[in-house]
């Protein structure tokens, strides 16, 4: 080129990790439209992902599901080598025992980029669910392990409520955040706006991408999520 | 007679002072023991009970909580400088409790903290102030020179040293009483100007106390006779004798002090795209400047403001800004541009830490000003001093510089300071790097080197460009490890500087040079064009 302007070439770089899992309610009462929804809302995330190349580098993706069982239907990978898996229902709702299986996933894949010397930047665990657990699942314990771990800064911890939701429950567990002043304040359950699964899941993904930009972490600057979020502020 | 009786009223209150302020870091002693002790217990590990003094105790917390952003080991240095903010007059509970109050931030016994609180002598509240000592020039970084070295023996040590001398001119005072008169006159102008230095020293006794300081005579405004030994004879043979020169080339820059050298820079601060999209959205919280001094020497400074803190973008400013006047100030005093001469690792090392404690404290007054808290001024900084003779480097936390010798290779000039999670740093306000000796990821901090070479061409980047222009590393899939690595990329930076040589040949302008240089970090590269950090990028090139 001339003088004109300046142009340079970029480096491949090795991108530096970060895990998303997905912990995802497949209980009886989600049959129907809701798992609908939800199924083509992980296949436009994935896609979301796939577009842009800074984010598929840099993000892998787990999925958990959790009915009368819990199983994880797809292990942590960067998108190329990931299939959405289609979930279908099956159940009650064993919610606690999801959300561990979930947070202990996401803790042995940062000890593995430990391990192996690889940069990377705090997990998130997205929990989406329409109801309420089964009552014998431990919900006050599963409460003080998110608030000690998101204090300790292990992991960013989303509950999201789909329609019917108990928003209670999932305000019990959610996790805590730093605001400005640096005071300790336990964040607001996410609730979904009918079935609005696309626009959240596109606001995940535009998070996944600004998580990497944050400085230190300890704040997560989140987009306007008013598309998909209805009645509650963050 | 009645002359004495008055000095040693004025004298008392100073002693007592000190006696006031020995009581307080006794007490401090004690109480930090005991919040350590605490914690160790509640976390089901045991206190070995040899524990009984700061020292020892410093030297456990070293050893059982390395990492430096732990908090008993943060809330320990913490208490611990804040001693030296005790003033006459403040009632030692009340300043005790609140030190307690500001910096511990894991749970504690409080009856047991009140305790010894409570055996605090409530000694003479007295009421000299500050303001009536005597006018000793106000040495702002004394308070961290004080603290940096070695906390846990230095300041015991000094305040004996004062007590005596205290206690020394009170007795000297008491003797002179049963003196007779029938002194020649001689004698007795002696004794006044006995008595007089005996009030001076009594009278700034808490001033003393806390400005001790000999090597600040190096960036002071006044030359002494500490400054000529740093300038003169050592420098002049620094390359001839230092172990170093046999390692490294021998100063071709000599070659240069009779070429007329000039420097084309291109610098910008471009706020990242994600401070875009937050309500409301975040200016842009890096911040840069660079100065030209004579003779090819210069000053190049990149700020990078903490995420999480609200004011940082006026944090990195304030330090960039003030980083320039600080630097250009300790070039000129020591007279490195006329003299053409280089400190040693040593000294450049010692003037680059005082350098940067200044510009925390000043940071920390501004806050104050503002009635924030400092941390919410949070910032990195690296610095770049660029001459003939090559570059002197110092900074604290994340961020790349580097820099292209005379066979056109480019090579690093500082390691970034990384945490645990990747984008995860150490700022100017941390507290940790105070205490001498700091490391983070392996590295010091700050971090301070010399590079004694010929340099054709030179970079300083925010973290947010690194990936853009610098191999960071690869993941070796044979040994399943991720590989670092710290190169500026030459097919990045090559294109660029050739650009900048023909604009300036072109008769283009700074302004308009740095015009077309903003739209490129802006968006000249896709990547850089969907950065979502701010971006810093600052590159200088010899034209001749």
């Amino acid at each position: 080129m001339a003088h004109n302007d300046f142009s340079a070439e970029s480096p491949e770089n090795f991108e530096q990790k970060s895990i998303c899992c997905f912990v995802v309610d497949v209980s009886g009462s989600m049959g129907g439209s809701p798992i609908d929804e939800l199924n083509k809302g992980l296949q436009e995330f994935h896609y979301e992902i796939s577009k842009d190349s800074t984010t598929a580098n840099r993000l892998e993706i787990a999925v958990v599901e959790f009915g009368s069982n819990v199983d994880t239907v797809a292990e942590p990978s960067l998108v190329e080598n990931l299939t959405m898996p289609n979930l279908t229902t099956k159940g009650s709702t064993k919610l606690v025992d999801g959300v561990i299986e979930a947070i202990d996933l996401v803790e042995s894949r940062k000890a593995w980029y430990k391990q192996t010397g690889q940069p990377y930047l705090r997990p998130w665990v997205i929990l989406i669910t329409d109801g309420a657990p089964d009552p014998d699942q431990d919900v006050n314990g599963l409460a003080s392990r998110i608030e000690n771990d998101t204090k300790d800064k292990r992991y960013v911890f989303l509950p999201i409520g789909v329609q019917g939701a108990d928003m209670n429950i999932l305000n019990t567990i959610a996790g805590y955040n730093q605001d400005n002043d640096r005071n300790w304040k336990k964040m607001q359950a996410m609730k979904l706006q009918g079935l609005k699964f696309a626009d959240f899941f596109k606001w995940v993904s535009a998070s996944m991408s600004i998580v990497a930009g944050s400085k230190d972490g300890d704040k997560v600057d989140l987009p306007d999520p008013s598309s998909w979020m209805g009645g509650f502020t963050i | 007679m009645t002359k004495y009786f008055l000095l040693l009223f004025i004298l008392l209150p100073c002693l007592s002072y000190s006696q006031t302020y020995k009581d307080i870091e006794s007490a401090i002693e004690k109480i930090n023991i005991q919040l350590v002790k605490g914690y160790v217990i509640k976390n089901g590990k045991s206190f070995p009970e040899e524990i009984n003094d700061r020292k020892s105790l410093y030297n456990f917390i070293k050893r059982t909580y390395t990492s430096e952003t732990n908090e008993v080991h943060q809330t320990f240095l913490s208490i611990e400088h804040s001693i030296e903010k005790y003033e006459a007059g403040q009632k030692p509970t009340e300043f005790i409790k609140s030190i307690i109050d500001k910096y511990v931030s894991y749970e504690y016994d409080e009856e047991v903290l009140e305790e010894i609180i409570a055996k605090i002598p409530v000694g003479n509240v007295t009421t000299i102030k500050k303001k009536i000592d005597v006018d000793i020039p106000t040495n702002n970084d004394q308070i961290y020179e004080e603290s940096s070295n070695n906390i846990a023996t230095s300041l015991e040590d000094k305040k004996q040293e004062i007590n005596n001398r205290g206690a020394k001119s009170i007795k000297k005072l008491a003797d002179e009483k049963h003196e007779k008169s029938n002194k020649t006159k001689t004698i007795s102008w002696l004794k006044w100007v006995f008595l007089f230095v005996g009030v001076f020293i009594g009278l700034s006794a808490p001033k003393i106390f806390r400005c001790m300081n000999k090597f600040l005579n190096n960036i002071r405004s006044k030359p002494n006779s500490n400054q000529e030994n740093l300038n003169s004879t050592k420098n002049s043979n620094i390359m001839d004798d230092s172990p170093k020169a046999v390692i490294t080339k021998s100063i071709k820059g000599k070659s240069y002090q009779n070429k007329k050298l000039n420097w084309i820079i291109a610098h910008t601060s471009e706020v990242g795209r994600s401070h875009l999209v937050t309500k409301p959205p975040i200016p842009c919280q890096d911040n840069h400047a660079v100065k030209k001094l004579e003779s090819g020497w210069g000053i190049a400074i990149s700020c990078d403001g903490a995420g999480s803190a609200k004011l940082s973008h006026e944090g990195s400013e304030y330090i960039s800004k003030e980083g320039i006047k600080l630097f250009e100030a300790i070039i000129a005093k020591n007279d490195w541009i006329k003299k053409s001469v280089f400190p040693s690792d040593d000294e450049w090392e010692e003037l680059s830490l005082k350098a940067l404690k200044k510009m925390r404290y000043d940071l920390e007054q501004l806050s104050k000003f503002k009635k924030v808290d400092v941390r919410d001024l949070a910032c990195t900084v690296i610095v770049v001093i660029f001459s003939p003779l090559g570059i002197l480097t110092t900074h604290i936390g994340d961020g790349r510089a580097g820099y292209r010798d005379l066979s056109n290779t480019w090579k690093p000039l500082i390691s970034p300071h990384k945490g645990d999670e990747a984008n995860q740093t150490i700022f100017i306000t941390s507290n940790p790097w105070l205490a001498e000796g700091f490391e983070m990821s392996g590295v010091k901090v700050p971090e301070s080197n010399v590079f004694r070479e010929e340099i054709t061409a030179f970079t300083v980047l925010s973290d947010g460009c690194e990936s853009h222009s610098f191999q960071l590393g690869y993941f070796d899939k044979e040994q399943q490890k991720y590989i670092e690595e710290n190169k500026p990329y030459p097919a990045f930076f090559e294109p660029l500087t050739k650009t900048l040589v023909g604009m300036n040949k072109e008769g283009l302008s700074q302004d308009q040079i740095n015009n077309k240089w903003k739209n490129f970090v802006k968006q000249g590269t896709e990547k850089l064009k969907n950065e979502s950090d701010d971006k810093t990028l600052i590159l200088a090139v010899i034209v001749e």
